[in-house]
């Protein structure tokens, strides 16, 4: 009881201590607070970025997988694409394809007996490189280049996927094999995909050779059999066509240029109807009939963005685009003194009216572009198309200060601008190297959003607006 | 203003509603975080650590519950991790499980004012100091304050013993001197 008693006692007077903490205190907490946001932000945004990658990656690779029903040849360069078996220190080229004048198929077997090593075999093919021969038993060869003829390959149960059909050829013990399809290459001059593939031929528990052969997707056409190794072979004897079945194309676009977003209360008239709603800051008596002061005007700032876009063809013109980017959009005023006010009545951040400081306000958007792309003309080879829609865009951030007619300062209040905008957005972009490896798109582009910065107060009929460069560069064709 | 708008307010991140709450919490907190430490710069440590923690998790606030009482156990739960890791506190923080516990027939007049017993609770070694304030003033059980601080209860139990002896020594000694000194005045 007695006990209970002290500690009772204890409790009551501790309830009331009480210590003012110094004012350093609540800076320092609002700093770690606002730096733990921007990390969250940080963190958040990179999240968003990797995700938007591994799906364009998965886009790009899995739309190899639907096309099964492309046929995969071999065309081979002069001299090149051989695939060679190696049994323990004895190497045994089995397969070669060769070149054939005109296109036509020929594709034939050659087993060589001579007891040569591994490493002399490497040596005397002149395709391979040294540098990739093991000296432990394994001896890996890149034999690269383009098989001249038509060949498609395909298992005696699958018409297609000539790439994957090379596997498991086998011949004296040696397996041949071959990875499915590893690489969609860029479009070669006579106007067919390139796909590569690894041509795998090991002897178990021995030696192993890695040979690559480019292979390139063409129209299935008539076809006939072959063996080769006891393993059959599908011949394409027609001339090769391209079909591009993918559906859904991905772009990274990258945009540069000024933004602006208006006036506001820069105009008297404007300031006169608004400056009751323009928020409220200590000292200030926003339903008072006082004099108005005006802020400065609001001038032009950099913008970008940057993102990436999906489309999908609808016609041999025209295309629907759907994407999503992160835009910054920043404009300039004059400032006079930023005031320091510790006080919970005060908002975080206040500036006095002058023109001592340029303030650059600054707006950060996630946009997701809705719109068509469709093809207007032809400028030599290159096409022009042009690009449009609608743009949604969520503002998460700013920085901007709005500005209190009555009291005539400045002060930042995130609150008061509208989160979700609706734009429009148009591009005239010309496509520069269609034909080449690396295709990219660069024009000029034009963005206003119709919804206004601001429902109430200094920015409610200022518009984003964006004039720039967009540079487009298409990941896939 | 209205403490769940407050609340509302401060998980939107507002600036101004995180302001409300500190300055309106603050002070008592302070308080809270000087009985746990041994001066007033690492209980100010203490505090702000404890608020980023309550702005950063105030989302996992459940509204039934009393706003102070939850920002309460955050602050003690931060102390007794400041404890912890800080070199100074740690070496303090050693506890001995002893059979014996000290009784006393002392029952002193608990007639010191707040600060004066939190200067005296500051004077006791850490690890009295942290059994004390959690078992007397907290209301923890000795079950709780072992699983908190790694101990076995009854470690926890013999701790908070010699603790209160030596307090009451202390605030008998001290309330008679300062008798002395009214009665000398």
């Amino acid at each position: 009881m007695q006990e209970n008693e002290f500690e009772k006692k204890l409790q009551q007077k501790m309830e009331v201590l009480q210590l003012q903490p110094a004012d350093e205190v609540w800076q320092k907490i609002q700093i770690v607070v606002a730096k733990s946001k921007e990390r969250k932000r940080r963190f958040a945004f990179f999240f968003l970025l990797c995700l938007l990658l591994t799906g364009g990656l998965l886009l790009t690779d899995t739309s190899s997988l639907f096309n099964h029903k492309t046929a995969v040849s071999l065309k081979e360069q002069p001299g090149a694409a051989r695939v060679e078996q190696v049994l323990g220190t004895h190497t045994k080229p089995t397969e070669q394809l060769q070149p054939e004048p005109n296109n036509q198929l020929s594709a034939q077997e050659k087993i060589i007996t001579d007891n040569t090593t591994a490493e002399t075999a490497v040596k005397q093919n002149n395709l391979v490189n040294k540098n990739t021969v093991s000296p432990v038993g394994t001896v890996k060869l890149k034999a690269k280049g383009r098989v001249g003829s038509n060949v498609t390959m395909a298992a005696p149960d699958e018409e297609n996927t000539a790439a994957a059909d090379i596997v498991e050829v086998k011949k004296q013990g040696a397996i041949i094999s071959a990875d499915p399809v590893i690489e969609l290459k860029n479009e070669q001059d006579n106007g067919i995909p390139e796909k590569q593939a690894t041509v795998l031929v090991t002897a178990p528990g021995k030696n192993e050779v890695t040979a690559p052969v480019i292979a390139a997707a063409i129209a299935p056409g008539e076809k006939e059999c072959i063996e080769i190794n006891n393993k059959k072979v599908a011949v394409d004897k027609n001339p090769m066509k391209t079909i591009n079945k993918k559906n859904w194309g991905l772009a990274l676009v990258f945009s540069a240029g000024g933004s602006a977003t208006g006036n506001g209360y820069a105009n008297k008239s404007l300031a006169a109807d608004n400056y009751g709603n323009a928020g409220n800051i200590p000292g200030s008596n926003p339903g008072s009939s006082g004099n108005i002061s005006l802020p400065s005007s609001t001038r032009t700032g950099i913008a970008f963005s940057a993102g990436v876009k999906l489309f999908r063809n609808v016609s041999a013109r025209s295309k629907i685009t759907a994407g999503l980017q992160y835009q910054l959009i920043t404009t300039f005023i004059n400032t006079g003194e930023r005031i320091y006010a510790s006080s919970a009545q005060t908002r975080d951040v206040l500036f006095s009216q002058g023109s001592i400081k340029s303030y650059n306000n600054r707006y950060h958007l996630i946009s997701l572009p809705v719109g068509f792309s469709t093809r207007i003309f032809n400028l030599g080879k290159n096409e022009v198309t042009l690009d449009a829609g609608v743009v949604i865009s969520r503002m998460f951030n700013s920085n901007a200060l709005n500005f209190n007619t009555v009291a005539g300062m400045y002060y930042s209040d995130r609150s008061v601008f509208n989160k979700t905008i609706v734009g429009l957005s148009a591009a005239a972009l010309i496509n520069l190297n269609p034909t080449g490896k690396t295709p990219f798109c660069i024009g000029p582009e034009f963005y206003y959003s119709a919804t206004p910065l601001a429902s109430s107060g200094m920015y409610a009929t200022s518009h984003y607006r964006f004039f720039g460069i967009r540079l487009q560069k298409n990941l896939t064709k | 203003m209205d403490q769940r708008q407050l609340v509302k307010d401060c998980i939107r991140q507002k600036p101004l509603a995180q302001e409300q709450l500190y300055r309106h919490y603050a002070p008592l907190m302070l308080g809270v975080c000087y009985r746990y430490t041994k001066s007033l710069h690492d209980a100010e440590d203490v505090m702000q650590e404890g608020f980023v923690k309550v702005f950063l998790h105030i989302n996992d606030y459940n509204s039934t519950g009393e706003l102070g009482a939850w920002i309460r156990r955050i602050m003690v739960n931060t102390a007794l991790n400041y404890l912890k890791k800080n070199k100074k506190y740690r070496a303090e923080m050693v506890f001995t499980d002893t059979p014996l516990h000290p009784v006393t027939d002392l029952n002193p007049q608990v007639n010191l004012d707040a600060k004066e017993l939190a200067e005296l609770i500051r004077q006791l070694p850490t690890g009295f100091q942290t059994i004390f304030n959690l078992y007397a003033i907290e209301g923890y059980t000795h079950v709780e304050i072992g699983q908190l601080l790694g101990i076995s209860d009854g470690t926890s139990k013999s701790q908070y013993a010699r603790a209160r002896y030596l307090l009451m020594e202390w605030i008998g000694k001290y309330s008679s001197s300062k008798q002395q000194r009214y009665a000398g005045k």
